[in-house]
Parts: structure tokens; sequence; C-alpha cells
């Protein structure tokens, strides 16, 4: 997987110096050989369970190649995406010089998210999610207007803030492991840190994952540190909302996940879970409470992303292996429906030049096509069968049914509804209507759609004989069993 | 013997912190931030001596170069440019703050108490004391409204884990330890920077003002 690092970085700096028709077309194929590139490590991964590239600072296994997969085709469609937003928004006096900024800046970001999955080392991937804050704060500035400066200032500080405490989090542990692994980088190696796993500190771990859950638990969007999110999904400009919503919350919940395997195998089963479960069901019920009177769309997808985050860290706090499994489906299924929700919306705001929902009527009058697909995308990312949202969420409750956790499932539920219910209000208003207006839509914006709307109805219906392999492997490293 | 050294130093950085809280105004502020740096840079230097590693004389050098001269340089020219010579709003006033880092030191101290840190440790009180440092940065950051003062509340928490990640053993592996301060200096231009768009942008500095459009 070096080699996908390294195009990523290579590409990344040349981008400034092309021109730009040629900058369109090459990140559409880079992102795509970068996507087959993943892909092709697939049966690799399934026969050895485990790859190692650069000494061992990075590694491949069942759980981080599912979403680095996933990431790298959200990566692809965004790319072909961009082309019609950047373009539209060239014809509103966009300059060329800027688009290059932004995708820099975007690639930049991708390749720290991919260095914060395949990496090793906690320590490397510390420096990685630090990186994406960094590279995506000019993003969210991107069109220096008052609000999208405030949110980037506030994007900054609480992401710094959050990242910061990360890192006491990672220097705890390295407090726990490193009389044992030896002084040096060896002593923050996840590998190595499982094997002994059970002869660590638990009070030291206890403080370490503490940390971790309120410091990467801010760049996963989740419940008392989550007020960066809307703010900066609704300025930034579309695509990179897309990218943020679906796998950078994703990408900081996996280190959360893989602190928690060494934890949980040190005895301390409970105490992980139960905070999972705790800031989880506090994250979907705030955000329950957001979505329904919200008067932004793009804010209302940002909160239903904290909801699926929270969604999922109920799901790895329920503790019994089918919990974990329905965490890592939801996590995949999660990646295709909110890109496809941020693209079909982005469509929406580069025609029309408004957030607000009130505004806007009458879709299917004016781009019918669009209209569609944020139709699909709503009962996609609300739960409805035929799509893979349902089956996850189906799996996650049914799982905290078997721990016989049955308030939880209850809260969980009303959650749930009252959050359909505004998502079919909010957008029913959009949709239906008069409108007089006909605006023209790009078949570039509309096919990542299409391709992204395949996989959630392809994995609603079934799932990869592969995936599920991966998937049970990774449920078994989550558990700490049958790591090597 | 030298863990007692170890520990007067980070107790010095911790009263700097608690001298950081009554500072109301910035161009103390900064000072007060210059020193602690001073003082961790001193602390890592002793420890790199006494264990004869180089990686700490490193990190040394740089907290020294970045962080007591290069940040606060930056930081006064900011200030210097923006006209911003006000004394800082808090939300929270000087005497309330003062009780509430107090007993933010005492749970920290209550916190760790149990804690093993196996293997060569130098001085293991070290690591409350970081704590404490690290929760009164936090405090800084939400009792403060302006941006400004937030970021030294930033730096400030940056401050405690660098003491934490360099005093309690051997330290940290260099690499990490030159990704913290990548971070530190990209992270403070970039604030700066931001800060400076905002005072453009808007006349009011206040982060009440950010606050205003939330929900």
């Amino acid at each position: 997987m070096g080699y996908i690092l390294a195009i990523q970085l290579i590409w990344t700096a040349l981008v400034k110096f092309l021109p730009l028709r040629v900058v369109y077309v090459a990140q559409v194929f880079i992102t795509a050989i970068l996507f087959l590139g993943s892909f092709s490590y697939i049966p690799k991964v399934i026969n050895q369970k485990v790859i190692f590239q650069i000494k061992d600072y990075l590694f491949l296994d069942s759980l981080n190649i599912l979403i680095l997969t996933s990431l790298l085709f959200l990566v692809f469609c965004i790319a072909i995406y961009s082309i019609g937003y950047m373009k539209k928004e060239q014809e509103q006096g966009l300059s060329e010089e800027k688009v290059k900024t932004f995708y820099m800046w975007k690639n930049l970001f991708v390749f720290c998210m991919s260095v914060v999955l395949v990496s090793n080392n906690f320590g490397i991937a510390w420096i990685a999610i630090e990186g994406t804050t960094l590279s995506t704060t000019f993003l969210i500035g991107f069109y220096n207007t008052k609000d999208a400066i405030k949110a980037s200032w506030q994007y900054i500080i609480i992401c710094s803030f959050g990242i910061a405490l990360g890192l006491f989090g990672v220097v705890t542990l390295y407090f726990a492991t490193y009389h044992t692994l030896g002084e040096g980088m060896n002593s923050l190696n996840w590998i190595n840190i499982i094997k002994i796993s059970s002869h660590l500190d638990p009070s030291l771990l206890k403080i370490s994952f503490a940390f971790f859950l309120v410091g990467f638990g801010t760049k996963a969007g989740l419940a008392p540190m989550h007020s960066w999110l809307p703010d900066a999904h609704s300025q930034s400009p579309t695509p990179i909302s897309a990218l943020m919503s679906g796998v950078l919350l994703s990408s900081a919940l996996y280190l959360i996940l893989r602190l928690k395997a060494i934890v949980d195998s040190a005895g301390l089963v409970h105490f992980t879970s139960n905070l999972l479960l705790l800031v989880g069901m506090l994250s979907i019920f705030i955000a329950a409470i957001a979505i329904i009177g919200q008067k932004d769309y793009k804010r209302l997808l940002a909160f239903s992303s904290m909801e699926h985050m929270g969604l999922m860290a109920f799901a790895f706090g329920i503790g019994n292996r089918l919990g974990v499994f329905a965490g890592l489906l939801h996590l995949i299924n999660h990646v295709f429906a909110k890109g496809l929700m941020f693209s079909s919306v982005g469509s929406i705001l580069v025609n029309f030049h408004t957030r607000e929902i009130s505004k806007i009527k009458g879709l299917y009058k004016s781009m019918p096509l669009t209209a569609v697909f944020i139709t699909l995308g709503v009962l996609g990312i609300t739960g409805i069968p035929p799509f893979n949202i349902f089956i996850s969420e189906f799996l996650i409750l049914t799982s905290a049914l078997d721990a016989h956790m049955y308030w939880q499932i209850v809260v969980v539920l009303l959650f749930l509804v009252m959050i359909f219910g505004g998502f079919i209000y909010l957008f029913s208003s959009m949709l239906m209507g008069k409108s007089d207006e006909v605006k023209k839509e790009d078949y570039k914006m509309l096919l990542p759609m299409a391709m992204l709307l395949g996989m959630m109805i392809y994995l609603g219906i079934t799932m990869p004989e592969n995936m599920k392999i991966l998937l049970n492997n990774a449920v078994d490293i989550l558990s700490n069993k049958g790591v090597l | 013997m030298f863990s007692d050294f170890i520990e007067l130093i980070g107790a010095f950085v911790l009263v700097l912190a608690i001298l950081q809280i009554t500072s109301d105004r910035l161009y103390f502020s900064i000072k007060v931030y210059a020193v602690q740096s001073f003082f961790v840079s001193i602390s890592i230097l002793s420890i790199g001596i006494y264990s004869s590693s180089f990686d700490l004389y490193v990190s040394s050098f740089l907290t020294l170069v970045i962080k007591t001269f290069i940040i606060p340089y930056a930081l006064f020219k900011t200030i210097d440019e923006m006209k911003i010579k006000r004394e800082i709003k808090a939300f929270v006033n000087i005497t309330n703050s003062l009780l509430v880092i107090s007993a933010i030191i005492i749970f920290t101290f209550l916190l760790t108490r149990y804690i093993n840190i196996g293997g060569s440790v130098i001085a293991k009180e070290i690591f409350p004391i970081s704590l404490s440092i690290i929760f009164i940065g936090a405090f800084i950051m939400v009792s403060r409204q302006k941006p400004i003062t937030q970021l030294i509340g930033f730096l400030t928490l940056e401050n405690g884990i660098m003491l934490v990640a360099t005093s309690v053993t051997y330290g940290m592996p260099l690499i990490v330890e030159i990704g913290i301060f990548f971070d530190v200096i990209v992270g403070a231009t970039m604030a700066s920077l931001i800060i400076h768009h905002i005072n453009h942008d808007i006349d009011d500095m206040d982060a009440t003002s950010l606050s205003d459009f939330k929900e």
C-alpha cells in the first residue's frame, strides 16, 4: 500500500503546476487507480490476514482494508462529481487558481486520511489526524465569507483541542507499554501492543481510553465535542463535506476502535463499552433534536452524520460479536449513503445558491433527475429497505436485543423515528411544490450519484462473499481473537 | 535527587500556567507563555544530559527556538498589526478561575494517585502536574472570549503535553515529537492567519459573536 500513499503525495504536489483541464481529468484517473489498487489487495489480505510494508510502519488487515477501499471508492466518485461542481462554480466567477488550491488541499486531506487508516503506529496516526485538521481548515474557509471564516476558526480551535487531548491519550498509552516493549517507535505499534495487552496497567489504560474517546471523538463528531461539525459541513465546498462526513469521522472512530481492542483485552470491556454506549446515545439524542427544527439542509445532513456516528458508537458499545459486525457494516454503508446525500444536495446548492430549506421548492419540476436521487437517498439514509442502511440498523438493534438492552432499544428507536419524520418533512417541502425555473443537470454530477446509489442498493440486497469474510475477520481482530 | 530537580522545573511550569490564568493583558500572557516554554525546554535538556540521549537534545533545541522565540514573536506581531492591547475579556473572573483551577489540580493528583508507570520512571509527579497544565489550558480556552487568548490557552495545553511526553520517562519517539512541533507551528500560523481574517472581515473579535450562529 506504500505506492497508494506515494501516488497521492506526488499528485498533491503536482496539482498546482498543471493546467486545470488536465487536473480535472487526471484526478479521475488517479483516484480510479488508487481505488483499484486498494481493491486488488483484498484477496491478499484474505489469504495472509495481515500485510506489512516499510518495516512494520504500514499494515493492512481485514479491518482497515474495508474502510480504505470504501474511502477510495468515495474519493473516486467525488473526483467525477467535483468536475461538474467546480465548473458550475467557475461559471459563477471562481478563479482557476482557487480551484487548483481546492484540489491541492483535497488531495492532501485524502492522503492524511489514508495514512491514518494504514498506519500501524498510534504516533503516526495521530500526526496524520492532525494533518487532516490542518488541510481541511482552509477548505472550510474556502469561500472567504464571514460565516466560512468563523466556521474554520471554530473548527481549528475545537479540533486542535480535541487532538491535543488525543495526544495525551497516546502518551499515556506509551507509558503503559514502553517498559515491556522498550523505548522508541515499537511501543506505539498496534500489532505489538495487542500481543501484550493483558499485561498492561489497567488504570493507565483507562485514562488513555478516556482521552482517546474525547480527543478523537471530537474528530469523529461524537456528542460532547461535536459543535464544530454542523458549521464546518455547511460552510465547506460540498465535495469536501461528503468526504468529511463519509470518511473523516469514520477514520477517527477507527482509531478509537483500535485502542478499544487493546483496552478490552486488558479486562476493561465494561468500562469501554459503557462509555461508548453513553456517548453514542447522547449523540443520537442531540442529532435528533437538532434535525427536527433544522433550517439549513447541509447542517441537517451534518447532524445526520452525527446521528450515524452515534449509532456506530452504540453498536460497538453493545459488546457482543453481532454488535461489532453491525457497527462495521454500518460504518461502510454510511460512507455510500452520505456520499450520495451530500452530492445530491450539492447540486441544489450550486444551482440555487442558498442553503435554506424554506427557499427551495419544487425540485421535481426544476431538477427532476437530482430530485429522484434525493428522494431515494433520503429513504436510504433514514433506514428504509431495500437500502443498505436498513440492514445494518436492523442488525444493530437485533444485537442490542440479544444483549437484553430493552430500554436502550426503545430510546434509540424513538430517536430514529424522530429523525425519519424530520427528514421526510423537510425534504418533501423541498421536493414538492411548484417551480418555474428549469435547471440544466450535469451528467458528471449525476453519474457519481448513480454509482453511489447502486452501491447502496447492491449492499442492501446482497453481501459479497469477500466482504463477509473480511467483516468476520475484522470482528475477530476487534475482539482480539486471531489477530495474526 | 535528579527527579526532585525535574519535578521542581515541572512545578515552575505549573505555576506559570496559573499565572497565565491571572493575567489580564495580552502582552503579559505571551511573555508568560514564552517563559513557560523556556522551562519546558530546560526540563527536556536536563533529561537529555542525564540520559545522554540525542533525541532529547533535538527536541529541547526545537522547543527553545519555536516555542520561546518564533511563536511569541509571531503573536506579538499579530497583536501589533491588529492593534489590540485591550484587556483580556473573560467569562469567569480571576478569583473564580483560581478557585476552579485549584480544584482541577487537587482532582488530577487524586486521579493519578494509583497509576503505576512501570519501568525506568524519572519523575512520576510530572504526570499529575502535566495533567493539571492540560486542564488549565483547556480552562483558559473555554473561559476567555478573544480568539488570541484561546490560542494561548491551546499553546499552554500543548506545553503540558510536551512536558509529560518528555519528562516522565526518557521521552517519546523522536518522530512523534517532531510531529508535535510541526503541528504546533503550522497550527499557530494558520490560527494567526485566521485571526487576521476575522479581524479584517468582522468588526468585533469576540468569541461571543462566534456562538450566535449555533443551532
